[in-house]
């Protein structure tokens, strides 16, 4: 089994906290209220048991934002939030109560656009400590189950065995707002995010000496 | 007053930012991608662009690069979510008067509208071309 090394963990966490505290300054400059991170948690998972993976994170009410980046680093970042949450986040951002569970086309814009500035905010920390240019796909939201959503073809080309999955959660100071981040990448792209990290010239060893 | 093209794949950006404009006294034209923004800015003449870059068709760099190819005066501001240092630089190197990160806000955007078109607020069109 592919694991990581203590070390590249805590590399790769440092570098979530860092990325998602910047999603988590444009979410609470957005809606005007404090937003809390908590620790990531990374999971180097086989591609097939991704969908079991992801399910841990949330149910199957679920809205998300998915958005493709490709360049140096290849992958899917997601945005997941509870039906609830995402109503929620509407209904403030727009100042308007809304029917009970609706969420109709605005308002699927509105957050498909919030999302769009909180991936793209986490990614680019990414692409600054990469010192090159990610590119992103245009974000689509989803009312599916995640774990359906990964069994659809992936915005890139990349077919990794093994993905990487760093997640986050957050919520806002009135716990108005709970929700999921969470980036998945393949093996090149793990391996080059971790020697950018360390600032190592010498290709990161991935081993199995280490469980997660 | 200015005329400024507003070029966004997101209809609520481009709703915002026609917001922010128009209270600020300014004349909006949209564009959802970057052809019909190419087509709209020859028809229509803005003083302004205001771009963003992740779009469907096009990239914004590359709408970008176009626009200030068929005319090297065309004024351009980008507006996107993409906070990396090399979009920035990208950006700028290609002609770009100044990058805006949304969230967008009266406070973020309008300065810096106000900053890139100078003295050009009566809608004449000048081009270097």
């Amino acid at each position: 089994m592919m694991t990581l090394t203590k070390r590249q963990r805590d590399a790769l966490i440092e570098l979530v906290n860092t990325a998602s505290h910047s999603a988590a300054s444009s979410l609470s400059e957005l809606i005007g209220e404090r937003v809390v991170i908590e620790t990531p948690y990374i999971d180097l998972c086989p591609i097939a048991k991704l969908g079991d993976t992801l399910s841990r994170y949330a149910g199957d009410d679920i809205v998300t934002v998915r958005q493709g980046f490709s360049g140096p680093i290849t992958g899917d970042a997601f945005i997941v939030l509870s039906r609830e949450s995402a109503i929620q986040l509407a209904e403030h951002l727009v100042d308007h109560h809304m029917p009970v569970g609706r969420l109709d086309v605005s308002d699927q814009e509105l957050l498909t656009e919030v999302g769009n500035i909180l991936l793209s905010a986490c990614l680019g920390k990414i692409g600054d400590l990469l010192c090159e240019r990610i590119r992103f796909a245009v974000p689509q939201i989803h009312v599916t189950p995640l774990h359906v959503l990964t069994t659809l073809p992936t915005t890139n080309s990349y077919q990794p065995y093994y993905v990487l999955v760093a997640s986050t959660s957050f919520h806002t100071s009135r716990d108005m707002v709970e929700g999921h981040l969470l980036i998945i990448t393949d093996m090149a792209s793990l391996k080059r995010l971790v020697e950018a990290i360390q600032g190592r010239k010498r290709p990161a060893q991935i081993t199995s000496e280490d469980s997660l | 007053m200015a005329k400024i093209l507003v070029v966004d794949d997101s209809a609520l950006s481009r709703r915002v930012l026609r917001t922010l404009l128009e209270s600020a006294g300014h004349q909006v034209i949209e564009a959802n991608d970057g052809t019909t923004a190419i087509e709209r800015y020859f028809l229509n003449r803005p003083s302004l662009v205001i771009l963003d870059l992740t779009m469907p068709d096009m990239h914004g760099i590359d709408v970008l690069k176009k626009l200030r190819a068929l005319d090297p005066g065309a004024r351009v501001v980008v507006v996107t979510a993409d906070t990396q240092k090399a979009t920035r630089e990208a950006a700028l190197t290609e002609g770009a008067l100044d990058v805006v990160h949304k969230p967008l806000s009266r406070r973020n955007v309008l300065p810096v509208i106000e900053a890139a078109l100078g003295d050009n607020h009566d809608d004449s069109y000048e081009t270097t071309a």
